[in-house]
């Protein structure tokens, strides 16, 4: 061909070609700014005040940032006592809410040892470039990209020389008492969380509406899986079991990939979300109480709700003593406290066979429409079917305690712990409580979707037959059948 | 000319800097992650040996490509060799390549019998029940009676922790939809079908910590259903078990 | 309309005949160019729409790229759009139905309809020195049902939940349960009746074309005379006549399942989402493995329909702008036989970790393995044709060379996947995503292109630009190996398809520099599209008159006017001799026609 065309092509072609290597070096696209909302229900109360809208916005942000800068803001006593709630070591003074002792807070350091070993060797053998190939959280390599950027501009020379020893203190420093600011701990939640749990932690991100259950609204403070013997706002460890373990069967997973100090982290920021959505509402009924919001309210709110979330004295539901042996007589006990209406009552809901179909699990409006009983976020809840053995939060004889112990916050699941007969005798008195636990997880027994089938499969294996042909599903877990044959 | 240079400059980069990127891929972590289970070690010599033949026939293939377009789209009046072709020719690279595939797919079936064939199984009863669910893993364990699906049962999640240098057998399963238990350090991988409970085996032999990852495709959180295999040693594998144990009859008192 | 039909009398289809009616009616616009039933405007058509879907296509990829580099981060234009409260950034489960969507829109509604559908269509007739295609109305209807196809498939995307978006492959109950995904709700309701309407819409065109080879073929036309692109499009229409029904079965049995109530694929009592399937009234006993084996059944063999076509069109324009016979024509032939009679009883490969009976696996291995064998004679004998040549670089030609270079490497990374216990590694990693997408990108599109460029001047009577051509194809070859042959790499260190968000991990961070550099290629190899978009529409308009065989070819098509008037061929003509016969010492010129005039 002609050699203008060449020419041209070449040309052009060239072109692609540099702008595709600068282009690609430098570019980092961001994601847009956003901003907290008011909840629809204070929204809905406040639809014609615009303007106290703005004023609660305005106090929220005063007290705790924006998604791209969260804060708690240090009041003038906490900063002339030297507290600052905003750095999670705040605790290890003698004042403060005690949600970080020293062991914790030891531990969450021996963990990030563990997590960076690799990064850590190359600190040790003076390879410091090849830190930042190793795998570290987004945070910490922010951190680490500042400590180099702090390197580079001769931060650590001292006489016009290098300080190695002095960099290297500061570089172990760095990744071993690694903890994300609540800044980074909004950036993960923006990666990680949102798209589910929403911007303002309204439960409301765009794949909430394709869930069942939905994701926890924060905002109202109550969180349905605490180990507390009332309904308190949870503890952090309470928050980050959720984190770590996840809300099993649900579309909450376990974050385990990700180390204790991000997980503890974004626990921070869930914290501050919960707290602002109760400081929001509270200034609501402040303003429809009183018709005006004063400095006052916002202050004393913001101090009580503090004080909530972060009271060392909670109740935590323990057992002191040994678990009694789930013996045929506890268990065929189990089965009467379950099914006596002055008891246990469970079968009202859960149904005479543990199917999670007590007449109680539906209830009729006033059109005559029968329909699922509501939890306190308004929507249907389904009483667990216990036949499955599966437990959104865990399966563990503790565990199972705790749910009957306190029930379960947000819904009509009751607590009967503390519950008293007409006597005023406990409701559940010596090891009741453990007959009802064991019976409710002998339902589950051999009976949680697999039963007898794996191991026909397993067998056929060693005896030869083809698992293909042994692959047909139980028949036991449909739903009417069972149970009833494991009601002892 | 001009064109012709070009064109032949662009089919010489193809194998040049195709083989180029391979050689170098591993400098850039661009290459298979490290094996650490029995068969790895089979299923990578099987893979270098195709990757052996499959790069003598990719460089041969496109250098004959670009010198015949080089060679051939010089200015010339003369007309072509005129051919219908060569059954001689055709013989050999009919031959040469069959003999060739006919070979490699020998080589494939040990491997594969030892990873999927029942008579490669080891004996006795699994290691645990994985259940797979979405978008979580959740392993069981046979608890201290040593049978399944018994009130004792003990279950983690996200951590799957077995013994080194011993073959591991468990059964797989999933409570909704198909997902997939792949652990690319010990080159596995096996769907867990709804309906089906498929029993798996492998048996690592470094401690260490590997990434367990859902390679089927299994909803909108399928990039997130992540789980690590942790291998121990033996003590530690019982350590753990006791760990787990004592974990499950916890009463609250110590936290 | 009924006039055109007059052309082609049942008893006189006979081989052998080629009428030359001259009773044209005057057809008004949407006759001529609407519900035509000339093979050259169904042709032209189908091309038409598979290249606007290609652009569709085309920006689902690159919105499906830009996650992939920058995940959670402000998407242009789109995250606006959708997700003004996430920061603009495209939520998981948007994520799953772009690929979902990206997958079939590329094969069902471009890749299909140009291969099969355009140069079917179009080239059939014309090439076997035919007036028209066997049933000019079905092959009208068989347009028409494409176009429902397309529009319930996009409609997917209205539906509550958004569109389909468990994978092209729509495995069950991902794909059957409603409650398990977003996309299941009722976008993949959409999707399978898009599915269905195309695969009818296939089929239609499959008989035609069957129909017509068998029995239009011009006097002389013996079978062993038809040029390459036939016997490919023959083989593929076969492919299609056998595989589609199964399909067809198999996604109104999904149908069923989701919209009966039925239990095909869904086992019993599977929990999703709260929902117990049985509780919302599926029935149960199901095994997903069934659709597995169906969908492949047909979906496996349709890589062959996507690629067949394309190896006929590349050793037709290799023979003509290399002057120079096809070295091994029957070899050729042979060896495209053999995929197909092979590409059945080759679709467990793609469930090598499914569970399946692991004693199938070795069966379907070995299958696999040896269908690398045809395709290897194949490249051979283009090998063979370059040798000794006289190659003209046009731009058919490049992109036909282009074709060869890029088949070669999908066609060896295939073995790979062949392979059981390699397999294990690869299997759903970016490996696999890089050897579909260099045999169906790097080779089907490159052949169509090629085609394109060859066969404008019989569409339109006019060339298409060569500087511009050329630019284009430059560009297009970088950057398709910028963006797949990388993929290897990604698929090499482990990491998985379909995942909304690669770094979840912390061992897949260290390719998110290797990401970006794909995803900038992929936007330049989008953006330089548009030397080809502008070339076409210049080209159709402006471009260079030219006659009746611009290239100096032998083949039937190019005995016709340009653009080839109603009815085909305005003199009787009859084959004389096989279709390659370039640099033949008979005649003086290098190429001697296959045709020749015969009515005096």
């Amino acid at each position: 061909m002609d050699l203008t065309t060449c020419r041209r092509s070449s040309a052009a072609l060239l072109a692609g070609a540099a702008l595709l290597l600068t282009s690609g070096c430098d570019f980092e696209p961001h994601a847009a700014d956003r901003e907290y909302a008011l909840s629809e229900n204070n929204l809905g109360e406040l639809a014609d005040a615009p303007d106290v809208q703005a004023t609660i916005l305005g106090a929220l942000e005063m007290l705790y940032g924006t998604p791209q800068e969260p804060k708690f803001m240090v009041t003038s006593d906490w900063r002339s006592d030297g507290y600052n709630p905003n750095w999670p070591t705040y605790p290890k003074g003698e004042d403060g809410g005690g949600d970080f002792t020293d062991e914790q807070l030891d531990a969450l350091y021996a963990d990030n040892t563990a997590r960076h070993a690799e990064a850590l060797a190359l600190v040790e053998a003076g390879d410091y470039d090849a830190v930042a190939d190793t795998y570290l959280p987004q945070a910490l390599v922010q951190n680490w990209k500042r400590l180099m950027e702090d390197k580079a501009a001769g931060q650590f020379d001292t006489d016009g020389k290098f300080d190695e020893a002095a960099f290297k203190d500061e570089a172990r420093r760095t990744l071993v008492e690694f903890y994300p600011t609540l800044r980074q701990s909004a950036d993960f939640y923006r990666r990680e969380c949102l798209h589910c749990h929403g911007n303002s932690g309204g439960g409301d991100g765009p794949t909430a509406r394709f869930l069942s259950p939905l994701p926890r609204d924060y905002r109202k403070g109550v969180f349905k899986f605490t180990a507390l013997a009332d309904k308190a706002t949870p503890r952090r460890e309470d928050l980050f079991r959720i984190v770590a373990e996840g809300v099993y069967t649900t579309a909450m997973p376990s974050f385990r990939r990700f180390g204790d100090a991000e997980l503890n982290g974004v626990t921070d920021y869930v914290r501050l979300l919960a707290m602002r959505g109760e400081v929001e509402t509270r200034l609501t009924y402040a303003f429809l109480d009183a018709e005006s919001i004063t400095p006052d309210d916002v202050s004393e709110s913001y101090l009580d709700v503090w004080a909530k979330w972060t009271d060392p004295n909670k109740e935590v539901i323990t057992f002191d003593g040994e678990i009694p042996a789930p013996t045929p007589e506890l268990i065929a006990r189990g089965r009467e406290l379950f099914m006596d209406p002055a008891k246990g009552n469970c079968f009202s809901c859960h149904g005479e066979q543990g199917l999670g179909n007590g007449a109680s699990a539906w209830e009729t409006d006033s059109d005559g429409v029968k329909h699922r009983i509501k939890d306190d976020w308004g929507h249907d809840i389904i009483p667990r079917n216990l036949v499955r053995g599966v437990f959104r939060f865990g399966r563990k004889p503790i565990d199972i305690y705790r749910r009957i112990y306190a029930g379960i916050n947000g819904t009509p699941m009751p607590g009967l712990g503390k519950s008293t007969d007409a006597n005023g005798d406990p409701l559940l008195p010596g090891d009741d409580m453990w007959a009802l636990v064991h019976y409710v997880r002998s339902l589950g027994e051999k009976e949680d979707g697999f039963g007898l089938d794996a191991f026909s499969v397993v067998e056929a294996m060693d005896g030869g037959v083809d698992p293909l042909q042994h692959g047909a599903p139980h028949e036991g877990a449909n739903d009417e059948h069972h149970g009833g044959a494991q009601a002892h | 000319m001009l064109t012709r240079l070009f064109t032949a400059l662009l089919l010489l980069a193809v194998p040049v800097l195709g083989v180029y990127t391979f050689v170098t891929a591993a400098d850039h972590g661009w290459w298979m992650q490290p094996e650490v289970s029995t068969f790895g070690q089979d299923v990578d010599f099987l893979f270098y040996l195709i990757l052996g033949m499959v790069t003598f026939f990719f460089v041969l293939t496109e250098m004959l490509l670009f010198w015949f377009v080089w060679r051939y789209s010089k200015k010339d009046s003369s007309k072509a060799v005129y051919t219908h072709g060569s059954h001689k020719l055709e013989m050999l690279w009919t031959a040469v390549p069959a003999g060739l595939l006919v070979l490699i797919a020998f080589f494939q079936m040990s491997t594969w019998a030892e990873m999927r064939f029942k008579g490669s199984f080891p004996e006795g009863e699994p290691f645990a029940h994985v259940w797979a669910s979405q978008f979580d893993w959740r392993f069981q364990y046979p608890g201290a009676d040593g049978e399944f699906g018994t009130m004792d049962d003990l279950e983690s999640p996200y951590e799957f922790v077995v013994p080194v240098n011993q073959p591991v057998k468990f059964v797989l399963h999933s409570r909704d939809v198909i997902h997939s238990f792949s652990v690319p350090a010990f080159r596995l991988k096996q769907d867990a079908m709804p309906g089906l409970a498929i029993p798996v085996w492998f048996q690592a032999e470094e401690i260490g910590e590997y990434d367990l990852v859902c390679m089927e495709l299994c909803g909108w959180g399928h990039y997130k259903m992540a789980g690590k295999v942790r291998v121990v040693s033996e003590e530690d594998y019982r350590a753990y078990m006791a760990g787990l144990q004592s974990e499950f009859m916890n009463t609250g008192m110590e936290g | 309309m009924s006039s055109t039909a007059t052309t082609i009398q049942p008893g006189e289809g006979a081989p052998g005949t080629v009428h030359v009616h001259h009773d044209h009616h005057e057809l008004n616009f949407v006759q001529k160019y609407v519900f035509s039933v000339d093979h050259k405007v169904i042709g032209i058509q189908f091309m038409l729409v598979g290249l606007v879907m290609f652009v569709v296509g085309g920006l689902l990829a690159m919105a499906i790229r830009w996650q992939l580099a920058w995940p959670g981060t402000e998407m242009p234009v789109l995250g606006q759009l959708l997700y003004p409260e996430t920061g603009k950034a495209i939520s998981p489960e948007f994520y799953t139905s772009l690929f979902t969507m990206h997958g079939t829109v590329m094969i069902f509604f471009v890749i299909i309809p140009l291969l099969t559908g355009a140069f079917g269509n179009y080239l059939i007739p014309l090439m076997i020195g035919a007036p028209d295609m066997a049933f000019p109305k079905l092959n009208m209807l068989g347009f028409w049902f494409m176009i429902p196809g397309l529009i319930l498939a996009c409609m997917s995307f209205t539906a509550e939940g958004g569109a389909a978006s468990s994978g092209w492959t729509a495995y069950p109950p991902l794909s059957t349960l409603a409650q398990s995904n977003p996309g299941s709700r009722g976008g993949q309701t959409f999707w399978l009746m898009g599915l269905t309407f195309s695969g009818v819409s296939s089929m239609m065109g499959a008989v035609n074309y069957v129909t017509t080879i068998a029995k239009m073929r011009a006097p002389g036309m013996t079978l062993m005379r038809m040029p390459l692109t036939i016997w490919a499009l023959l083989i593929a229409a076969i492919l299609q006549l056998f595989a589609l029904p199964v399909l067809t079965a198999a996604s109104f049995m999904q149908l069923s399942d989701r919209v009966l109530h039925t239990g095909f694929f869904t086992p019993t009592n599977l929990v999703i989402n709260q929902v117990n399937s049985e509780a919302a009234g599926a029935a149960a006993g199901g095994q997903p493995l069934l659709w597995q084996h169906l969908f492949w059944f047909y979906s496996h063999p349709a890589v062959y329909i996507m690629v067949l076509p394309a190896m006929g069109l590349a050793s037709d324009i290799i023979a003509v702008h290399a002057r120079k016979p096809i070295f091994g024509y029957k070899p050729m032939v042979y060896s495209m036989s053999a995929i197909a009679g092979l590409g059945f009883i080759v679709w467990g490969h793609h469930m090598f970790a499914s569970g399946m009976n692991p004693a199938m696996g070795m069966t379907f291995m070995v299958a696999t393995i040896m269908i690398a064998l045809p395709s290897a004679v194949k490249v051979f004998n283009w090998l063979g044709t370059l040798w000794g040549a006289r190659i003209q670089l046009t731009t058919p030609m490049l992109n036909a060379v282009g074709f060869v270079s890029m088949f070669i490497i999908g066609g060896l990374s295939g073995i790979w996947m062949a392979a059981t216990p390699v397999d294990i590694y690869i299997h759903d990693t970016y490996i696999v995503v890089a050897h579909f997408h260099y045999v169906v990108f790097g080779g089907s599109v490159f052949a169509i292109f090629a085609g394109i460029y060859h066969w404008f001047p019989k569409m339109f009577g006019r060339l298409m630009n060569e500087t511009l051509g050329k630019i284009h194809f430059v560009g297009t070859f970088v950057f398709t190996n910028c963006v797949f042959y990388m993929m290897h790499q990604l698929g090499l260190a482990g990491l998985m398809r379909r995942t909304a968000d690669p770094y979840a991990y912390e061992v897949f961070h260290h390719l998110k520099p290797l990401n970006q550099f794909i995803s900038i290629s992929a936007f330049c190899l989008f953006a330089w599209q548009i030397f080809f978009v502008v070339n076409f529409f210049h080209s159709m308009f402006w471009g260079k008159r030219v006659g009746r065989n611009p290239w100096r070819a032998t083949t039937l098509e190019w005995t016709a006017p340009s653009p080839p008037g109603h009815g085909n061929f305005d003199y009787q003509i009859e084959v004389k001799r096989g279709p390659y016969e370039y640099a033949s010492a008979e005649v003086d010129e290098d190429f001697h026609m296959q045709a020749e005039r015969v009515d005096g």
